[in-house]
């Protein structure tokens, strides 16, 4: 019964898919797929399927004016792309022909070192704040970082009773109508915990009893007043882990 | 730096919900969340290798990561060139609709799901409905636009296929079907030719074509799933 129902949903997918049907009949598929997830799925699959076909079309390149314009639309400089904006501008250049003379694999591989140095800096910059003699040493911290890499950007220090210290490292501006977010993920959790709002300048906040360290911290850019789903829906910004509390803690 | 990068996220997340090319389709909040993980880089094994690469630029793009976006305009944007131009038949449409792919790439890449597909895919899916919209409109605000004929694929472009495990399965099944219907299919996808336009191009009824179109379809799921 529905056998057929289904056959002819799916074969609806695969014709929205193969792009044989006409503008109102595309956007009829659109609109009913927003609330029929067999559809949406049936569509997914089908694109699965036939993307190889794209191989058969040859490449062209854009025009040279189309990637300042992309930029453009997105809010990023064209040239921002290469290198932290703090470079200077001829580094900038430099980078830039230099990523573009490497293929993609060297590209990649570039990345995963950025990664790996982001994790260095968290924990050179950790040990070294941990030994700072400081009246009120935390019991741990945290250094944030962009998860590709980049200067840090946040100091999280833990003091007793749970709470934590957020302190900016660097100048920090935040658009209006947006916030940022605090999340705590423990080690070997799946989900992220909401830990609340942090404005540009810093705040200290106590954690809820269920988010302990060693726990992955992030900071999400989020529409006003926070993630209305309790999870993060904007980009996370910052990130960095933060270690178990030292012995003489009180977690 | 933190200045710019807020500044960008902030005016592309005012905008990211104007996409229009299924933006529901990878929303992660729409499936049950058990595994978030802003690093979660793990990659189908089954994947090949270029794919990989594209998965973990999307990822960092989905992070604000504009190295990444960068990198991932210098792989793809020829590719994605070359459909859009396909489609849209024209150097201005084209030229808006790889923008547009591009621009909601970057808004939209938190929705990418490595779980649900494949990076290559998930762009060849954005530029194409893009163009498909794009054309479509026009031919629909200009009653007798005519875009211009373009050349057919030279005879050995199906080979092409044959560079990937899931082109390799594709071009078995596509090899199935009568010689005439699989370039009906295949020209259907590369060309974005409606049910109406292989009808006119073909002199062939619309209600046979469509049957055409179907059974092709169902033949080549059922050998996929084989």
């Amino acid at each position: 019964m529905s056998g057929f129902q289904d056959d002819d949903r799916n074969l609806l997918a695969a014709e929205y898919v193969l792009g044989v049907l006409d503008g109102a009949e595309r956007e009829a598929v659109q609109r009913r797929a927003d609330e029929d997830s067999v559809l949406n799925d049936a569509i997914t699959e089908w694109e699965n399927r036939l993307s190889p076909l794209a191989a058969m079309v040859s490449p062209l390149a854009p025009p040279a004016g189309l990637w300042p314009r992309v930029a453009a639309s997105c809010g990023i400089s064209p040239l921002a792309d290469q290198a932290p904006a703090v470079a200077p501008r001829a580094a900038v250049h430099t980078r830039a022909r230099l990523l573009r003379r490497l293929d993609f694999w060297r590209t990649t591989t570039a990345l995963g070192f950025g990664l790996a140095a982001a994790l260095a800096i968290v924990v050179v910059v950790r040990n070294s704040a941990l030994q700072t003699p400081a009246p009120n040493v935390p019991l741990a911290a945290a250094v944030l970082v962009a998860p590709n890499g980049g200067a840090p950007t946040w100091l999280a220090s833990a003091g007793p009773d749970n709470s934590v210290q957020f302190k900016p490292l660097q100048h920090i501006a935040v658009a209006s109508g947006k916030d940022l977010e605090l999340w705590g993920l423990p080690d070997g959790e799946k989900v992220p915990r909401p830990l609340g709002l942090i404005t540009a300048d810093g705040r200290t906040i106590t954690l809820p009893n269920t988010v302990k360290a060693p726990m992955e911290i992030m900071v999400s850019l989020e529409q006003k007043g926070g993630s209305p789903t309790g999870l993060p829906q904007g980009p996370v910004l910052w990130l960095g882990h933060m270690a178990a509390y030292a012995a003489t803690g009180n977690g | 730096m933190a200045l710019l990068a807020l500044d960008a996220r902030s005016r592309l997340a005012s905008s990211s919900r104007t996409g229009n090319s299924r933006p529901w389709q990878y929303a992660h909040q729409a499936r049950p969340v058990r595994e978030w993980h802003p690093l979660s880089t793990q990659i189908s094994e089954t994947a090949d290798r270029g794919d990989d690469m594209l998965t973990a630029l999307l990822l960092r793009c989905a992070t604000g990561d504009r190295t990444a976006f960068r990198a991932l305009y210098d792989a793809q944007s020829s590719r994605l060139h070359g459909l859009a131009m396909r489609i849209t038949r024209d150097p201005a449409l084209a030229a808006d609709a790889t923008h547009d792919a591009f621009v909601q790439v970057w808004n939209q890449a938190v929705r990418f799901d490595p779980a649900r597909g494949a990076a290559g895919a998930w762009l060849t899916s954005i530029v194409r409905y893009r163009a498909l919209d794009i054309t479509r409109r026009r031919v629909r605000e200009q009653p007798g636009y005519e875009p211009p004929e373009q050349e057919d694929d030279s005879p050995d472009a199906l080979a092409r296929l044959v560079s990937s495990d899931e082109g390799a399965a594709l071009h078995r099944c596509l090899g199935e079907l009568e010689p005439d219907r699989r370039l009906l299919l295949v020209q259907a996808f590369t060309d974005g030719l409606t049910h109406n336009d292989i009808s006119e191009k073909t002199g062939t009824p619309l209600g046979t074509i469509k049957s055409w179109i179907r059974r092709s379809l169902a033949s080549l799921k059922r050998c996929l799933e084989t």
